[in-house]
């Protein structure tokens, strides 16, 4: 129904036409209804009163302006009656005033004229038209005859123009101040308009985000489109910044955010400070589709007519982060190189390269154990994590300690798979782990042969001494340095030479692992060693002695000894003791706890605490077909008697 | 190397496997390769990996699985290594490449169309410098194959 008569009033045209034709339209087809219900009841009334010439003509004008709106439906445009209108009713109310009507009231319409007029055609149309229409309503009514109206009444004829020019002038004056008006809004809109072009090309396309918050942290509606890709939210706008960066920041630093921005919004805030404290300023935002977006907000007052706001901005920095971050890793890289680089010159070349064979060796040993389709993956695991240990103490041994560091953080990694049933996958994790311990050996190889490059005297000669020795002796030096401990080492019954090659390797393991554990475990401090009324320089033998089918080793340490005691409480921590008691332990089997794989009574550091050295020392002796014997003396040191097999 | 970049590779190669030829290959243990070792396979698909990690992946087949897959694919009986063989394990890779792709959307990751080299005990060049190699042996009823992995981290996440 409403649609029916919107479609009526404005002839169905409404949407094609500018707002003020609309409302000229609006008052055309108003004056066209209202004129055809009032000519059609006057024209019947005089029809019915026997005035059948005024009765038929004003039905007919009834008929015309019928007609009309026809005419302007059918137009689609109010041009149409804009113009012919005034015509009808210049010819109609100037036959009114002739004919006078019912009591000489009928030239009253003429008093509408110029009101009329002048607004559907505007001030000069409008002027012409009712200065026009002035003239021929003075010739009717002051011609005699002409008109029945007021005969003889001069001052109500003059009165009725008076009356006509007053209403004239008042709507050209409205009429021109209303197009100034219009022509003045029309300008300011057109400016306006000119500048939201500008404002929006500047809000859709910069790849900033752009917003202001209101004291609530609301943002508001005009934002920059960038804005919610940055955020990843469709429509940001009315939504608080905190709650959209809930979930996605750490929820500490939301609050942090949410805090920071409230300060903008007290009476004075510190402005010098502010930048300084911005918590957002770098920002690793998650993203529901991929790795973590790095963004950058900036923000500052404003003052609006409608009180503070903050402007924010937001970057997306990804690829600057990611430039910096791959320069860090590319900085840290040499900067590793340069320490392993540092670390290789102050060791003896000889040993180096021993080191980096024994390396070698030892995990392709393991690789071997991997490669096997056989193994069992539990003995695998512990296979791993001994080969990796022996790797990081001979580097912590040689004086590679930065590398040894490294090894120690994998070797925390494989660590965690120990002791349970470990899986496929895990596995993967520790070979992974493996091969960048590989690809770093092979990364300080390559750095000698450059250096060999500049130095051929590398393979320099042993100088006669044996390796094995120096390699000892390199330990107790080393492990004394970091532990301010002083140790004199006794080799006078370790003759040089007399291990065999094939056993060079497995005696430097099992002794540099007795001598780990001396440190760690047997050497009381120098202040205790003298109340105990020892010597506070420490002492560590090592003999040899080769019989006629095996090789017989010595290592003794005058340290506090294994304590049977202590060694029971530690071993109830352990899985495999799990729900056994072995408080009942005898003394001498509470010692062979000392092997036990994962028992240490230490804290894991780089020199001991993972209860492996010892553990390993005896699986390599009874892997080579030897025996070990421990012989301990609280308070007094250990001994331990190793002996393999000579061919 | 990231554990995260492998696994899309071993799940595209075991969804491959079953829905192609119906086989479910078992992963075994994975072990160290040398830079210069020489595979003892028959034929080898590699793809190509840049972005926040670079190295390459490679599918490395026994001639005998080769034959074997090729017969499945293409119902005719395969007795020696010909370009149908070449292009069913290169079509096989392509697809094991497309499913990998999904997984490591997630990263900044290019990835290269897979190329095929054959040819017995074929060598592969590894990118330059010190990177990680593993291999990652495949059994299945019908013999063994291989994943191998060569990456070097560009960015640590």
């Amino acid at each position: 129904m409403k649609k029916f008569l919107k479609n009526v009033l404005y002839s169905g045209i409404q949407n094609r036409l500018p707002p003020e034709d609309q409302i000229k339209l609006l008052f055309i087809n108003s004056i066209i209804f209202f004129g055809l219900a009032v000519l059609t009841v006057f024209g019947a009334r005089d029809l019915a009163h026997g005035e059948l010439w005024l009765g038929s003509i004003t039905l007919g004008i009834a008929g015309v302006v019928l007609g009309l709106y026809f005419a302007i439906r059918a137009a689609k445009s109010s041009r149409f009656g804009v113009w012919f209108l005034p015509f009808l009713m210049f010819a109609f109310f100037s036959y009114l005033t002739a004919s006078g009507g019912a009591g000489s009231t009928t030239v009253l319409w003429m008093l509408t004229y110029p009101v009329i007029v002048v607004f559907l055609a505007g001030a000069v149309p409008g002027s012409v038209f009712s200065a026009a229409f002035l003239a021929v309503q003075a010739v009717l009514l002051f011609v005699p005859g002409l008109s029945p109206v007021g005969e003889g009444a001069v001052e109500f004829k003059l009165r009725l123009l008076g009356v006509y020019a007053i209403l004239f002038t008042f709507s050209l004056a409205f009429e021109t101040i209303r197009l100034r008006a219009q022509k003045e809004l029309a300008r300011t809109g057109a400016e306006l308009a000119a500048e939201k072009v500008q404002t929006d090309g500047i809000l859709t396309n910069v790849t900033e985000g752009i917003f202001l918050l209101d004291p609530t942290l609301t943002i508001a509606d005009e934002h920059s489109r960038s804005l919610a890709a940055l955020l990843q939210t469709e429509n940001p706008g009315g939504k608080s910044l905190p709650e959209l960066l809930k979930g996605r920041l750490a929820d500490r630093e939301v609050a942090a955010a949410s805090d920071y921005l409230q300060m903008f919004f007290l009476p004075h805030p510190p402005s010098h400070l502010m930048d300084g404290m911005n918590p957002l300023s770098e920002v690793a935002m998650a993203s529901a589709d991929g790795p973590h977006k790095h963004l950058t907000f900036a923000f500052g007052p404003v003052e609006l007519i409608t009180g503070r706001r903050v402007l924010g901005t937001v970057r997306d920095v990804t690829q600057a982060w990611e430039l910096g971050q791959k320069l860090k890793d590319e900085e840290d890289r040499s900067a590793r190189q340069m320490r392993h680089l540092f670390q290789i010159i102050h060791v003896k070349p000889e040993l180096l390269l021993q080191f980096l064979q024994d390396a070698d060796e030892e995990i392709s040993a393991v690789n071997r154990r991997l490669k096997d389709p056989k193994a069992d993956l539990s003995t695998l695991v512990e296979n791993l994590f001994q080969g990796v240990h022996a790797v990081k103490g001979n580097a912590a041994l040689v004086g590679l300690t930065s590398f040894a560091e490294r090894v120690h953080d994998l070797e925390t990694v494989i660590a965690a798979f120990r002791g349970k049933r470990p899986v496929w996958q895990d596995f993967l994790e520790m070979t992974v782990q493996l091969s960048i311990i590989h690809a770093e050996l092979a990364e300080i190889r390559e750095l000698l042969d450059r250096m060999a490059l500049f130095q051929r005297g590398m393979e320099a000669s042993t100088g006669g001494k044996d390796l094995l020795l120096m390699a000892l002796e390199k330990a107790v030096d080393r492990l004394g340095h970091d532990t301010g401990q002083t140790v004199e080492l006794d080799t006078l019954r370790f003759p040089p030479g007399l291990v065999p090659d094939r056993y060079r390797k497995l005696v430097k393991d099992i002794l540099v692992q007795l001598v780990r554990n001396s440190f760690a475990h047997g050497f009381e401090p120098p202040p205790e060693r003298q109340a105990l009324g020892k010597e506070p320089r420490a002492r560590i033998r090592v003999a040899a002695q080769s019989g006629e089918d095996h090789l017989t080793l010595t290592y003794w340490d005058d340290g506090r000894g294994f304590n049977p005691q202590q060694l029971r409480s530690v071993a109830q921590t352990l899985p495999s003791w799990t729900g056994k008691d072995p408080s009942s332990l005898s003394d001498s089997q509470a010692l062979k706890l000392a092997f036990a794989p994962g028992l240490s009574t230490a804290v894991a550091g780089q020199h001991a605490g993972r209860g492996v050295g010892l553990g390993l020392v005896k699986d390599r002796v009874e892997a080579a077909g030897g025996t070990l014997k421990l012989r301990s003396a609280p308070g007094k040191g250990v001994a331990f008697d190793i002996t393999l097999p000579m061919p | 190397m990231n554990i995260r970049y492998i696994l899309p590779f071993i799940e595209a190669v075991e969804t491959a496997f079953n829905h192609l030829f119906r086989l479910q290959p078992r992963a075994l243990t994975p072990y160290l390769v040398k830079k210069e070792e020489i595979l003892d396979w028959d034929i080898s698909g590699i793809i190509g990996i840049a972005g926040e990690a670079k190295g390459v992946v490679v599918l490395s087949f026994p001639a005998a699985l080769a034959l074997d897959l090729t017969t499945i694919l293409t119902g005719e009986t395969k007795t020696a290594i010909d370009d149908e063989v070449t292009d069913a394990v290169g079509e096989l890779v392509n697809i094991v490449t497309g499913n990998a792709k999904k997984g490591l959307e997630e990263f900044r990751l290019l990835i290269s169309l897979p190329s095929i080299v054959q040819g017995p005990h074929h060598q592969i060049t590894w990118p330059s410098g010190s990177i990680p190699i593993i291999t990652i042996p495949f059994s299945t009823t019908r013999g063994h194959f291989s994943l191998s992995v060569g990456l070097e981290n560009i960015i640590t996440i």
